[in-house]
């Protein structure tokens, strides 16, 4: 990839975050909130861009979104790799950390 | 539309005006809501204002068939058992999420809750062992005070636990007990 394409993909991923983020809020703002992992004022913040707005603000050399997943542990359980104890099929794995994940209420205060 | 309901619901509906029609229709569609979901009468009475046989007449109506009679079960072990434990705490880390992050209404938290516990369960192809009734009553335990989170010391989550567990508290998961996971049924939680 060369660099103007490095751009243009980056402004696509973006649009798409943002356009994808949008619909949920409007569709359902509660679901949004736990499914973007933004909290309620971000979540207003977001549904009220204008379409000009967000081809803006799309528009840069960095990603809008960023990575939820920051610990070992929950990383190891959703790749199934390096789990540290005896624990687990798929299945059982997906659901710690669904719990791992859903315990980090600090995303949205 | 559900955002309308989600904006005007911070009343709780015993204190609503009894008497008017809107309100009354907005009971009735949310006791539709509830009995879609698979919610039993005890929930229907606690979490609406109709009247018992107006909630009968509109179960039997929506769910082609009569209610389910007999008494919930009132005791917190179910919460407490492995796999139980497991679903119990991955609905009420969504439920607290949720109303964490958002003003919501008392039935609107819960439905939403348990439709993305749902989600997050059939994604991972897993028997849904939590029923909406289950997890209404694990909401009223823990409102109640017979029922709380506590995070697990190993992998830091939030679990379903009695009050009193002890500071180094290990959950199911990170510790599980000796025959935990070896349900033959298709759809249980298995361990290597």
């Amino acid at each position: 990839m060369n660099h103007e394409q490095v751009l243009a993909e980056i402004r696509e991923a973006n649009l798409t975050y943002l356009m994808l983020a949008q619909t949920l809020i409007r569709q359902d703002k509660a679901e949004a909130v736990f499914r973007l992992g933004l909290n309620e004022e971000a979540a207003d913040l977001l549904a009220s861009l204008s379409p000009s707005q967000v081809m803006k603000i799309a528009s840069r050399n960095t990603l809008l979104c960023s990575f939820r997943v920051d610990d070992t542990l929950v990383w190891g359980l959703l790749t199934n790799h390096d789990t540290p104890r005896k624990v687990g099929n798929e299945a059982t794995n997906t659901l710690h950390a669904n719990i791992l994940m859903a315990s980090r209420v600090s995303e949205v205060l | 539309m559900t955002d309308t309901t989600a904006s005007t619901g911070t009343s709780t509906p015993k204190r609503a005006a009894a008497k008017s029609v809107l309100n009354e229709s907005r009971q009735i569609e949310r006791a539709a809501l509830l009995i879609g979901m698979g919610a039993r009468m005890q929930v229907l009475e606690s979490e609406t204002t109709l009247s018992y046989e107006r909630l009968i007449r509109l179960y039997k109506e929506i769910a082609g068939k009569s209610p389910s009679k007999g008494q919930l079960p009132f005791s917190t072990d179910w919460f407490l058992t492995w796999q139980e434990n497991i679903h119990s705490s991955l609905f009420l880390n969504i439920y607290e999420y949720l109303g964490k992050g958002m003003d919501l209404d008392s039935v609107d938290l819960l439905t939403k809750a348990y439709r993305l516990y749902s989600e997050q369960i059939e994604i991972a192809q897993v028997e849904p062992l939590l029923s909406f009734t289950r997890a209404w009553r694990l909401v009223k335990f823990v409102d109640a005070g017979m029922l709380t989170r506590t995070q697990c010391s190993d992998c830091k989550g939030q679990f379903v636990t009695e009050l009193y567990e002890n500071r180094g508290y290990v959950c199911g998961l990170c510790n599980p007990p000796a025959r935990a996971g070896k349900s033959k049924t298709s759809g249980a939680l298995m361990l290597h």
